[in-house]
């Protein structure tokens, strides 16, 4: 995937003014994918409802009410979840499970993200020596299994809390964003603008930080909106089979493990979380692929 | 059809699937023709044995229990009225006082399943291999408290103890075969097969992380068995467990008495739950070396904000009717010595409140009390992984909360949780399922110079009394101190009892029968955990 | 071309070697063996003295990493932690069991891959294209374990309506093994449902990625050369077209391995098939460093393994690659 630079010179007005233009037209590309946009404002809710879950839900999570237990959905009561063994609300409980969920998501993002375009533009720019070390690295991490390890880390230093799990989590992914950062700086490193920038007297930094990383933000931003997706996967894998985020804080992975065993006869208890990780990954992955076609229409309409 | 009729009301369903059980049970098995003959009963168990050496510390897992109940047979059996029955031995065993001695006396007919008879050198054998420094024993209580035995005759045995053991009918629960385990490496010599064992079936083969195959015994010296052949197929995730019932892939399962699989199977065409709570139960431990723990008005006061009664009807009355919350720690609700000394710390939540106000305790700006400096915030440390426990947490949690005190979440694995921290102090609350009805195991937890007491209790009257129950024989006696031990228990509080813990056996009555759920074990190979499997000569498949 | 593959080998085997490191070390700067054997209660002094001198604990770290990797090499991983029992008999038979699961699995992948990449690239926009797109999007955004319990509810009530056992919800084999041609008959009934759940991500991963590749040669220089040499379309797509678009395909499989041998702990949990998840599985619930460790170095291997054999096949088919 090329980028397309402005062919003239270095001067600051001159690529803002560029830079200004194209990002005119990626955003105006990105609205036009209807999907994503209709996946945009659907996540859009979804994380409303979830942040705001208090006043939403008149019932609290923890909210024990035994006489009330194991009911299917209804609309009288305002249980439109049903609700589980202890007769707590499920609607509640999965909308704090998706809060919590979309925490660590964010958080495993956001740490991932940093540390794969460190990482990556580290190796990218320096090459030689660093590169093959890092590279190296990021090959080992990626070979083994993540769930294992994963599952390794938290058996012997987990503590369960969202936070927690989240950094393990971006101590993995992290490798994906590295990957294509540094090809990235790879391709861009060649470039005039940036030679002429070396040859002016920028240091290592400035290139980086002012030049190059500028142009890959667009590549590291769609996949920083995929690691949300699969950063969702595996965490609620992991509260699945019990090695993710503890009770009693809520996780949606956890709801589906708590409730299986009667999936039979209360189906809404493993339905509903199901659902609504379905429904938040799909969403993402219809937005990220709307960021990638708007990128990729901006480098076709450049060209 | 009767099922079909049934099967709307679950409730009934169950209890006419116990008493059919029952009926074809009380017909006894004196009865064979009565009971259909031959076939093969497929039946799952969650996890797989590592070794069939029950007295291994590897071997101390359920799944030994379930497969040894199949292939051993000991001096007394343990049905469900609680009265034990003698099965090897051809009469109730003598007992001595002062000095404690037992003398057994082997059937005429007990044989192993090569045919070779159960002697009184076998029990000298056991004995023998038990106590051998050189083999691994996970637990040699009470055997060394032997001082030896004298062989009387060919089949009779007597041996001698340095104190009473009261329970001694569940001594030689397992006797091993001395003609073909002499000269063997014990720790070994069942890590692969049991060759040579005297119960209803003896083990076929076993096709790793798939399935055991017993077949039936052809030597057994009780009453039949009236299957041909048992397999025992490995199914480690409950939802699966319950999906292959419904699909017939397998016909039985002694899965953990988790509330999900009440609620199901209650409305699953011809599945019937088999549960009786028995007297073990789940109870809640504390540290006193926690600040606010080890003041007694707190203990007290989350015993009374704790609704007990509530729990057993949620989680146990689903599946086992006559569930009740248990006040006693000594003694089953049956049983003629019962007294409810746990009674009076009910569930009253103004009380408990009232409680920690009148002891200076003072409510935070979070409502959570602190009490002469401490904070009322503890850690609940309890087993991962299991729906029970988790569901039992959330309950104590919604409880205490509503009194003022803030329970955490602390879940370890169970081989964490009893192999590290429990002995070493590291909870504030500890939740376990037990019974001591016999306070040789309670005092290296509770005695003042207890060896695992990190809990920090103690209280001097308590190890007098505890003392004096282990040497006292007489059981009128006895029984007059172990309520005594329990009164000081249910005043001090180091421990309470939250509810009876069920054993239950699911099966597909259109297939098998025979099954009459014993709840009499603590569930450890080591002393015998067959609950399921105690009368598997009994079991039958429906023609 | 023999440097070419000799210099991959020794890279790999290279990688290996940091991978024994990494791991010894890495478990052993988060685990505590020692501590825990102390804090066992079942466990006799002697025997706990027999256990630290097997394993040498009392050592330091790097002549424990040296006893290890002799224990791996000479001694197939040796025994386990607290009950030194082999390891490697049980962990070599789950291998196989997985193995069958992970190939079976992967084929079936790629095979759907090809035929939706294929076609999707050749009628692209296509209704056919739009709905494999979505079921691909859908594929991405399921969770293996959802998935996985759901084709087993549904094919318990198939067998409730009709009666007839079309496949099974557990195990590898039935509680009868059948023989002959009805063994592997069994077997596919068995491993069916856990195929389909560990594929699900695969298919949806590689079939996206062919139909992209597919659209990109499909443009090339190359392949309206042999259009305008007059070749049918048939031939066109499948000999030419396909075959370049096919081979980086080998690449993805292979970063995509650690997925699947993740996915396999689920699936293996959920359908209790007794193979490396399970082994896996067991091994943290009782804290097995020993049974943990040659587990991640088992998988670690496959995985570069895999990857060296497509490097290979890879470099052998594209001489470019080969610089």
């Amino acid at each position: 995937m090329t980028v397309p630079l402005p062919s003239t010179a270095t001067d600051r007005e001159g690529l803002a003014v560029a830079h200004r233009s194209q990002f005119r037209l990626f955003v105006s590309r990105f609205f036009r994918h209807r999907v994503a946009m209709i996946s945009l404002v659907i996540l859009t809710a979804i994380v409303v409802a979830a942040l705001n879950a208090e006043r939403i839900s008149p019932y609290p999570y923890d909210g024990m009410n035994l006489p009330a237990a194991n009911l299917g959905p209804t609309v009288e009561g305002g249980h439109y979840f049903g609700t589980d063994k202890l007769g707590r609300d499920y609607f509640t409980r999965v909308l704090y499970g998706t809060r919590t969920t979309i925490f660590v998501a964010m958080t495993v993002a956001v740490l991932a993200t940093l540390t794969g375009t460190l990482i990556g533009a580290f190796a990218g720019y320096f090459g030689g020596r660093i590169d093959n070390i890092l590279m190296r690295i990021t090959d080992l991490v990626i070979i083994l299994p993540g769930l294992a390890l994963l599952m390794i880390l938290t058996t012997f230093l987990g503590e369960g809390t969202p936070i927690h799990v989240a950094v393990l989590l971006s101590s993995l992914l992290w490798t994906l964003v590295a990957r294509i950062v540094r090809a990235q700086f790879m391709s861009l490193k060649r470039r005039e603008f940036v030679e002429a920038a070396i040859l002016a007297g920028a240091s290592p930094w400035r290139v980086i930080w002012r030049h190059i990383l500028p142009n890959t933000l667009g590549p590291i931003i769609v996949n920083a909106t995929l690691t949300i997706s699969t950063a969702i996967l595996i965490e609620s894998a992991l509260s699945f089979i019990g090695f993710g985020v503890k009770p009693p804080t809520p996780a949606l992975g956890q709801l589906i493990s708590q409730g299986r065993g009667s999936m039979q006869t209360q189906w809404w208890l493993v339905t509903f979380p199901g659902l609504m990780i379905v429904t938040i990954c799909l969403t993402i992955n219809f937005i990220g692929d709307g960021l990638r076609d708007a990128l990729d229409a901006r480098q076709a309409q450049r060209s | 059809m009767i099922v079909s009729c049934l099967a709307v009301r679950p409730w009934r369903f169950a209890i006419a699937g116990a008493l059919v059980a029952g009926l074809m049970l009380a017909s006894g098995p004196s009865n064979a023709q009565d009971v259909p003959q031959g076939g093969t009963m497929v039946f799952a168990h969650e996890q797989e044995p590592g070794t069939f050496n029950m007295f291994h510390p590897s071997g101390q897992s359920g799944a030994v229990a379930a497969t040894n109940g199949l292939m051993q047979i000991g001096t007394y059996r343990f049905p469900p009225d609680g009265v034990p029955v003698p099965f090897i031995i051809e009469k109730e065993a003598e007992v001595t006082n002062d000095p404690f001695t037992v003398t057994y006396t082997v059937r005429e007919d007990a044989t192993f399943n090569d045919g070779h008879p159960i002697r009184a050198e076998d029990y000298a054998f056991t004995y023998e291999t038990l106590v051998n420094p050189e083999w691994t024993i996970a637990n040699r209580k009470p055997y060394d408290l032997i001082t030896g035995y004298e062989i009387i005759d060919e089949r009779t045995i007597k041996f001698s103890f340095s104190a009473p053991v009261p329970s001694y009918k569940k001594l030689f629960h397992i006797v091993l075969p001395k003609h073909d385990l002499e000269g063997k490496n014990w720790d070994t010599a069942w890590q692969e097969t049991v060759p040579v064992s005297n119960g209803p079936f003896k083990m076929e083969s076993w096709d790793r992380g798939q399935q055991i195959v017993f077949v039936k015994n052809e030597n057994f010296f009780g009453n039949g068995p009236n299957l041909d052949r048992i397999v025992m197929r490995f199914v480690p995730e409950t939802n699966t467990l319950l999906e292959l019932l419904r699909s017939g892939e397998i016909d039985a399962s002694d899965p953990q008495p988790q509330p999900e699989i009440i609620s199901t199977v209650a409305n699953l065409e011809g599945i019937t739950v088999d549960a009786k709570t028995g007297l073990l139960n789940e109870f809640i431990r504390f540290n006193f070396k926690t600040p606010g723990l080890d003041k007694k008005y707190v203990r007290h006061a989350i015993m009374m904000g704790i609704d007990r009664q509530a729990i057993v009807d949620q989680l146990m009355k689903p599946v086992d009717p006559t569930a009740t919350t248990p006040q006693s720690w000594v003694f089953a609700p049956s049983s003629p010595n019962y007294q409810p000394k746990f009674e009076a710390l009910g569930y009253n939540p103004e009380g408990a409140i009232k409680l920690l106000e009148d002891n200076g305790c003072t409510r935070g700006a979070d409502q959570i009390f602190v009490c002469d400096g401490a904070r009322l915030e503890f850690g609940y440390v309890t087993t991962a992984g299991s729906e029970r426990r988790e569901l039992t947490f959330e309950i104590v949690q919604a409880y205490l909360q509503m009194i003022g005190i803030q329970i955490n979440a602390d879940f370890s694995e169970a081989a964490v949780q009893f192999g590290t921290r429990g002995p070493q102090g590291q909870y504030d609350l500890f939740v376990q399922g037990g019974l001591y009805d016999d306070p040789i195991p309670l005092m290296p937890y509770m005695g003042c110079e207890g060896t695992i007491n990190a809990s920090g209790y103690c209280n001097p009257e308590l190890d007098a009394v505890m003392n004096e129950i282990t040497v006292t024989a007489d059981p009128v006696k006895q029984a007059e101190l172990l309520n005594r031990m329990d009164s000081i228990l249910a005043e001090d509080l180091p421990f309470f009892p939250v509810f009876g813990l069920s054993r239950m056996v699911v099966y597909n009555a259109n297939r098998v029968g025979g099954f009459d759920v014993s709840p009499f074990t603590d569930g450890t190979p080591s002393t015998g955990g067959w609950y399921w499997n105690w009368n598997s000569q009994d079991f039958y498949r429906v023609q | 071309m023999l440097r070419f593959i000799a210099n991959r080998a020794f890279f790999s085997f290279f990688v290996l070697l940091a991978a024994t490191a990494v791991i010894f070390f890495g478990i052993s700067s988060i685990s505590d063996p020692l501590g825990e054997l102390r804090s066992e209660p079942n466990i006799s002094p002697e025997a706990l003295q027999r256990l630290i001198d097997r394993k040498h604990l009392e050592d330091p770290l790097i002549v424990q990493y040296g006893y290890w990797v002799k224990d791996m090499v000479t001694a197939q991983f040796g025994t386990d932690l607290k009950f030194d029992r082999a390891i490697w008999p049980e962990l070599s038979r789950s291998l196989v069991n997985t193995v069958q699961l992970v190939i079976l699995a992967e084929l079936f992948a790629i095979a759907m891959a090809i035929i939706i990449g294929v076609l999707a690239g050749r009628f692209q926009y296509s209704i056919f294209d739009y709905g494999t797109t979505v079921l691909s999007f859908i594929g991405y955004s399921i969770p293996i374990f959802w998935f996985a319990l759901i084709l087993q509810i549904m094919a318990v009530n198939f067998y409730q309506a009709t009666g007839i056992r079309a496949v099974y919800i557990s195990g590898l084999s039935s509680v009868d093994v059948p023989s002959g041609f009805m063994f592997y008959v069994d077997r596919f009934q068995h491993l069916i449902l856990p195929i389909l759940a560990l594929s699900v991500t695969s298919i949806a991963t590689y079939s996206r990625y062919l139909r992209a590749s597919m659209l990109e040669v499909i443009n090339s220089d190359y392949v309206r050369t042999a259009r305008a040499k007059g070749l049918n379309e048939r031939t066109v797509v499948l000999r030419h077209a396909l075959r370049n678009a096919a081979l980086p395909l080998a690449t993805v499989v292979g970063v995509n391995l650690g997925t699947v041998f993740s996915g396999t702990i689920i699936i293996e949990t959920i359908f209790s098939m007794p193979g490396m998840g399970l082994f896996f599985f067991n091994a943290l619930s009782t804290r097995d460093v020993y049974s943990i460790m040659a587990w991640l170095m088992v998988t670690a291997t496959l995985a570069l393994v895999f990857n060296l054999i497509t490097d290979i096949v890879y470099g052998v088919l594209d001489p470019r690659i080969r610089t």
